[in-house]
């Protein structure tokens, strides 16, 4: 075999373990509330914000808080680093990035996902049935 | 109506073409299969774009019975962000790229009957039109309400007044720009991917690198001028505070830009190490990387449809900030057989070529121009095929039985941290390689003057702050890498100008690459709040709010303020204004932030900021129905809000709050007034003693009016509290030489310019031996009789 193949699969091999032990270091996982509590590990969460129960952001700690239900039902208060999401109130779901600390989720990041783009929603569209958007996403 | 019927019609149109261009291709060259070929491409053409102007018009006249312009824009809508909700959703993004695809197509079909491939190149060409022109009869935006939403009963021709408008966050000048360059940069992929697949079929393993040559450099230079546009968008009206967040749609855009770019770097090996005939003299030799250039080609293509079905199908819902849809299964059904159809196509050509395409194989030396350009490419490979694994982790754990996983953003800045060292320091030392060999003590003396610059360069890094050993070293390759380009650019200049694409377009690239050392790793973040008036020192300014201006007057659906901060510096001062706006989007229950940015050359000051709110001011109290507040200043007083009053709504324009106050062992009902148009409330007294009570806001919630919110304001004469200042909390970050980031991109897009050119003169010597071919349709003679092309050939 000549040497140039050697090196070029040696650098391959040297790539893909890199990238594989990378893949494996930076993974973020999706769990639920019970499941990351018992984790400890910085985790990814997809669900809802508890609307009745608010959400507030304090200047001076830079902290924005709110409380989510999860998929399973569960519902834990978060506490965000930084100010309230982009469309954050109209988000039909949301995604917290963080880890559960003294049964509170510490969030580090936050996806809001919104219903109006690039997708179909159809809410308050028939005339004769226009009293309610349904919060649950639902048509 | 019409939209529908147009966009069927340049569907129908373009399978034609398809069918008689493939006919063309593979029976014979008949000229009536020609004239049908093109009569069915221009009319596909100005069929569809008689379709996009029908949804342009449709928008323009809020005709919001049609289900994606009542999704997508609204009665008030600016002009131009009108014309954007065109492209604001699905099935728009879809028309637009199949528009992009179709006006390009008219100068593929010049092209392509200049050189001589019309019939195979427009085969596959109609082969990616018809497809997108199924996905838009299939998923139309022509959909009525009531069509597409026929669970809710809507009656047929119920027009909704008003449509739900665009996302107020898009709504800028730059939703205008960057979208159109975008798709302009995928659809001008198709074209690489087209002559690769007519050179499999045509036989001809050497000219069509050649001719895809000038496509595959425009492909690059417009996709990379749209991801840096999506970027500056980023960084300069949705303050995500960066310009990279390696989001899956940024990536999507990145991944066939890297692909597209490895594939020009293996196709001028190709082209060099080969050869064609000029003007009909001499014969062709195929060169060096035939293989790999076939199969990047149909790579790179796939890459831009695998990107479209990431972002596009919904399968990476939660793991975008780019709110794309949810899953939609004909999407995703039609992206999956639209990737596995053209991939497919093409593996299927490579192996069936497998045997002639082995002949042409050429050792390359290892101290060679060609050597670094497949080093290069290959490197430029890993990192496509990096994120495209980092993005697909989603998708692939799954189908491995493992639970759900994706990756944190730095997964990609480290994987690209050596491999962009790898680039720079080909990016560099490549330009000093010459093609075929190179004298390695040669080789080394022309280094050490750039080497000497470099390493003195690098110092510099340092001197500047650049600490971290990594990215020490990533300077001194960008530093090396722009030294050489800068020099022998220079020594080009004076000689022969129209090789100075490459020099630009890698010494951009260094430029770029400096920038992101100092803004990804060096800039600084501090959190601040400001009270108006009241200075405060930070990174060596005097900050101060000097309170807020509205900027939008004339629209009702929103209120923008720009919030003035004072910045002073050495005597001199200067403003920025960070905006926060409300919108009826989102029924104003939150504030839409846009940054403010100071500029500057060594550095950007960038204010994003969080909140708004008061300091001082009377005490209030936000409270739901039945919801109870303490007095702050006289705890004997407990104040319940028991409803709100609407009754003088209509004929007076007030709301009021209705309230018990409750002390000791007393109950009182009092209600107080706002007036809706200008806000301004009437106290009311509580009895027996100095309190007033105000109703000075309300938050309503829409979607449950009995949450809705009454806020009250206490004041007191006894109990004067100080004055009511506002306060602004903000981000405030450096980012150093972030300029060199955009600055770099531009340079490097000028290269790729400069190169589309060159090639396109060279081509020039080529063509003149195949004009021929256009007039009288039939082609080359194959080398061997090919059941594929049987039939094919002169004189039909």
């Amino acid at each position: 075999m000549k040497p140039k193949y050697i090196v070029t699969m040696v650098l391959a091999v040297l790539l893909v373990a890199g990238v594989m032990i990378a893949l494996e270091n930076k993974k973020l996982e999706y769990m639920d509330f019970n499941s990351a509590q018992s984790s400890g590990r910085r985790v990814q969460i997809a669900g809802t914000w508890v609307k009745e129960k608010g959400a507030t952001y304090d200047p001076a700690s830079n902290e924005f808080r709110f409380t989510m239900r999860d998929g399973k039902g569960a519902e834990l208060p978060v506490v965000l680093d930084g100010a309230r999401p982009n469309n954050f109130e109209i988000s039909t779901s949301i995604v917290a990035t963080g880890i559960v600390e003294n049964s509170r989720f510490h969030a580090s990041n936050i996806l809001t996902k919104c219903p109006s783009k690039y997708e179909s929603s159809g809410k308050e569209l028939n005339p004769y049935n226009n009293k309610s958007r349904n919060s649950d996403g639902s048509l | 109506m019409a939209g529908s019927i147009f966009l069927s019609l340049a569907f129908a149109m373009a399978f034609t073409s398809l069918l008689s261009y493939g006919l063309a291709t593979f029976k014979g060259g008949a000229a009536r299969y020609y004239r049908i070929g093109r009569f069915g491409f221009h009319g596909a053409v100005i069929s569809f774009m008689f379709a996009a102007a029908a949804l342009m018009y449709y928008i323009l006249g809020h005709q919001f019975q049609y289900n994606y312009i009542y999704e997508h824009s609204s009665n008030n809508l600016p002009m131009l962000l009108q014309i954007a909700s065109f492209y604001a959703g699905q099935q728009g993004s879809f028309m637009l790229w199949t528009l992009m695809t179709g006006l390009i197509g008219v100068f593929v079909l010049g092209y392509a009957q200049r050189t001589g491939y019309e019939k195979e190149v427009m085969t596959s060409y109609m082969l990616v039109m018809t497809f997108l022109l199924l996905i838009l009869v299939i998923r139309s935006p022509f959909t009525t309400i009531w069509g597409a939403h026929p669970e809710q009963n809507i009656p047929a021709n119920f027009i909704p007044p008003n449509g739900r408008g665009l996302n107020p966050q898009l709504e800028n000048l730059w939703i205008t720009i960057h979208p159109p360059i975008l798709f302009t940069g995928f659809a001008a992929m198709t074209v690489p991917f087209a002559f690769a697949i007519a050179g499999l079929l045509k036989r001809d393993y050497q000219r069509w690198v050649t001719i895809a040559l000038p496509w595959a450099l425009f492909g690059s230079m417009v996709l990379g001028f749209g991801i840096m546009l999506g970027g500056w968008w980023a960084y300069e009206t949705l303050g995500w505070g960066g310009f990279w967040a390696w989001d899956p749609v940024e990536n999507s855009s990145l991944i066939p830009w890297l692909a597209c770019v490895s594939l020009v770097h293996t196709m001028l090996v190709q082209k060099r190490t080969g050869s064609i005939p000029a003007k009909g003299n001499g014969e062709t030799r195929v060169g060096g990387l035939v293989k790999t250039n076939f199969v990047l080609a149909v790579t790179a293509f796939g890459l831009v449809l695998y990107s479209t079905y990431l972002t596009r199908s919904g399968v990476l819902g939660d793991t975008s900030v780019h709110s794309f849809v949810t899953a939609d299964n004909i999407y995703y059904a039609l992206l999956v057989i639209f990737l596995l159809l053209f991939v497919g196509i093409g593996i299927f050509l490579i192996i069936r070529r497998w045997r002639d395409l082995k002949l042409a194989t050429l050792s390359i030396p290892i101290l060679s121009r060609e050597n670094a350009l497949v080093l290069g490419s290959a490197t430029l490979l890993a990192s496509a095929l990096v994120v495209v694994l980092g993005t697909s982790r989603p998708i692939i754990a799954p189908l491995f039985g493992m639970p759900k996983v994706s990756v944190q953003a730095d997964f990609y800045n480290a994987i690209h941290l050596p491999l962009s060292i790898i680039l720079l320091l080909l990016n560099g030392l490549s330009m000093r390689l010459k093609w075929r060999t190179t004298e390695p003590g040669q080789f080394m003396r022309q280094l050490w003057p750039p080497l000497a610059i470099s390493l003195a360069g690098t110092i510099g890094l340092l001197a500047l702050g650049v600490t971290d050993p990594i990215y020490l070293f990533l300077g001194f390759g960008a530093v090396l890498a722009l030294v050489v380009n800068v020099q022998t650019g220079y020594k080009v200049l004076r000689g022969n100008r129209r090789f100075i694409g490459a020099y630009v377009s890698h010494a951009g690239i260094a430029l770029l690459m400096l920038g992101i050392i100092f803004t990804a790793r060096y800039s600084v973040l501090q959190h601040i709040r400001l009270v108006e008036g009241e200075p405060k020192q930070l990174f060596g300014y005097s900050l101060t709010y000097r309170g807020a201006v509205r900027t939008d007057a004339n629209r009702t659906d929103r209120e923008t303020y720009q919030h003035i901060v004072q910045m002073e510096k050495g005597g001199s001062t200067t403003e920025v204004r960070p905006v926060v706006f409300w919108s009826d989007y989102n029924n104003r229950e939150g504030a839409f932030l846009e940054p403010g940015i100071l500029y500057g050359p060594t550095r950007d000051i960038y204010l994003s900021p969080k909140a708004v709110d008061q300091e001082g001011g009377d005490p209030t109290a936000t409270l739901r129905k039945g919801e109870s507040a303490t007095i702050p200043f006289d705890k004997s007083f407990v104040v319940r809000f028991e409803k709100f009053d609407m009754s003088r709504a209509q004929a007076e324009g007030l709301q009021g709050a209705v309230m018990e106050v409750k002390a000791h062992d007393s109950s009182t009902y009092l209600t107080s007034y706002r007036r809706i148009s200008d806000g301004k409330s009437v106290p009311v007294q509580i009895p027996g003693s100095d309190i007033t009570v105000s109703m000075v806001g309300l938050n309503a919630d829409k979607s449950n009016l009995a949450n809705s919110q009454a806020i009250l304001m206490f004041s007191s004469p006894s109990h004067p509290s100080p004055p009511a200042k506002a306060a602004l909390t903000l981000d405030v970050s450096i980012k150093p030489y972030i300029s060199l980031v955009w600055i770099g991109v531009i340079i490097m897009v000028g290269g790729f310019f400069f190169s589309i050119i060159r090639r396109r003169k060279e081509l020039a010597l080529y063509l003149p031996e195949t004009t021929a071919e256009a007039a009288s349709p039939g082609g080359q003679k194959p080398v061997r009789p090919d059941p594929l092309t049987a039939g094919a050939g002169p004189g039909h």
